[in-house]
């Protein structure tokens, strides 16, 4: 099988095994982030020599949720769902999930990450995106 | 240790002034501007002569706005000084014109913000980090998403939420310089089609253009230009706050407005009990719910049913959005945080006709903006 290529390879990694990984960081002071920067650390001004490149899990809680019906956007077309996820790792992140019906969802449920395809590239390689879903 | 603003000299709102909040139109920020000021100035019985210094609050014109606008008062050679601060920008510019009168370098000073809609480049999204959704989480839906987690949290109903719609839309159709002076059925409100989760369209405010200009003075100026000692108005706080870093997953619009706010009631020597008015960012239904908790007027969950009880309605315990709020006088960005310390005055000097809060002596007004960021001020009739 051709292999896949993430959208956004900054920010998550395809696993040969087990659900994508988010790429994300942790402080020496213990602050834990996604996305990554090499701008300095949020929680107390360190800097990037101080920060550790980790990936997190893409496993998390859903801590609110909301059906998308309008939005002005080339990209994306509505509707989508939308949610705020707490990571295990101890970090909030929003992301696109991939369910068909909102109501499937419910605030507290487990979710984790996985790929959709959203195109192919040049060399005929699916591109897949991120989303999240509640089964693994 | 630095000083609170009620530490320097005591500085007054004497003159306020507004263009009303509408859809865009053919007139340009000039007219919109220009009607505001000389209205202000009106008010407080002053020339523009008088004025020693101007912050103009726009976040959507673009570079150099204020002299093309101020000049046609009088070139009088002032300093003119441009604030940006996203929808905080009116607030902001009003802040800093209270900072230079309390500090003792002039002793009369205006803040005007004016807007018209414009698409204008957002610099936070210049920082190089991109996310999963931040191209599929525009305000709205951010907003969606903390409806959904405050009413799983706390068993409160989309209906419940909206009524927050129902009184700033009453409110606003008794303020002639609201954008939207029409009542609104619950009903009205929930048959809009769907926005995103639980709002609808009239639970988002409308984002239009408008201007408002504050003139603030020192005792002196109120002494030498013989302004009526009766109508001016007290800034006693004056905080301006950014996010921290909170909890994972706890919403940032509240906790940046509990801190703010509270540092604000402290400067005052409040508590938010005392409160007889208050205008909040109420540019979502759900923040005002949030909002109201943060300011300590209820227990966590709570706000709802303060609004059912008619707590927050104009005659209620505390007003909150007697003019409308953003969700009905609007938000055209630049002006809004002006517009909310001229309703304030207004309602503090016992002017605000059929939206009077009955012996309204103290008022807030509060502004997050796109960051975070917040600006807080206090007011009290002398």
């Amino acid at each position: 099988m051709m292999q896949a290529v993430p959208s956004k390879p900054e920010l998550f990694a395809i696993k040969e095994a087990g659900n994508p990984a988010l790429k994300g960081c942790r402080c020496a002071c213990g602050h834990v982030f996604f996305p990554r920067n090499e701008y300095g650390c949020e929680a107390c001004g360190n800097t990037s020599e101080k920060i550790e490149n980790i990936e997190l899990s893409g496993e998390g809680e859903i801590r609110a949720f909301a059906k998308v019906h309008q939005h002005h956007s080339d990209e994306l077309k509505p509707p989508f769902v939308v949610a705020t996820i707490v990571l295990k790792e101890g970090c909030a992140i929003r992301a696109l999930l991939d369910v068909r019906d909102e109501k499937e969802l419910s605030v507290g449920q487990t979710v984790f990450s996985s790929l959709v395809e959203i195109g192919v590239d040049e060399q005929g390689r699916k591109i897949v995106d991120l989303r999240f879903k509640p089964q693994r | 240790m630095g000083k609170t603003l009620k530490e320097l000299r005591p500085v007054y709102v004497v003159g306020i002034g507004l263009h009303r909040y509408q859809r865009q139109s053919e007139k340009t920020y000039v007219e919109l501007g220009l009607t505001a000021i000389r209205e202000a100035l009106q008010d407080a019985k002053l020339d523009w002569q008088a004025i020693e210094s101007s912050y103009v609050g726009t976040a959507r014109l673009g570079m150099a706005a204020g002299r093309a606008m101020l000049r046609h008062l009088g070139a009088t050679g002032t300093a003119i000084t441009h604030i940006e601060n996203a929808s905080a920008t009116g607030s902001s510019a009003f802040r800093q014109a209270c900072i230079e009168v309390a500090s003792g370098m002039s002793d009369l000073v205006l803040a005007v913000g004016v807007d018209k809609p414009d698409p204008v480049a957002r610099a936070f999204t210049k920082n190089g980090i991109r996310d999963l959704a931040s191209h599929a989480i525009v305000p709205f839906t951010h907003f969606a998403l903390l409806a959904n987690e405050y009413m799983s949290k706390h068993g409160v109903t989309p209906e419940q939420v909206a009524q927050v719609a129902v009184k700033n839309h009453r409110n606003g159709s008794l303020n002639p310089y609201a954008q939207r002076q029409k009542e609104r059925t619950l009903n009205d409100i929930l048959s809009e089609p769907p926005v995103a989760g639980s709002l609808t369209r009239l639970q988002c405010c409308p984002v239009g253009e408008g201007a408002a200009a504050a003139i603030v003075a020192s005792e002196e100026a109120i002494k030498r230009y013989g302004i009526d000692p009766n109508r001016v108005i007290r800034i006693s706080a004056s905080v301006s706050r950014s996010e921290r870093v909170y909890e994972p997953g706890a919403g940032f619009d509240a906790e940046l407005t509990r801190e703010t706010t509270a540092i604000a009631l402290k400067e005052a020597g409040l508590t938010g009990q005392e409160l007889d008015v208050v205008e909040f960012h109420d540019a979502f239904v759900i923040e005002e719910l949030l909002y109201v908790e943060a300011l300590g007027l209820c227990r966590e969950g709570h706000a709802a049913f303060l609004l059912e009880e008619g707590a927050l309605d104009i005659g209620g315990q505390c007003a909150v959005s007697a003019s409308g709020g953003l969700l009905a006088m609007g938000h055209p960005i630049g002006p809004t945080g002006i517009g909310q310390i001229a309703e304030i005055t207004r309602q503090l000097r016992h002017e605000a006709g059929p939206r009077q809060q009955p012996g309204a002596k103290k008022g807030l007004a509060h502004m997050v903006g796109l960051g975070s960021v917040s600006v807080v001020h206090v007011l009290e009739r002398p």
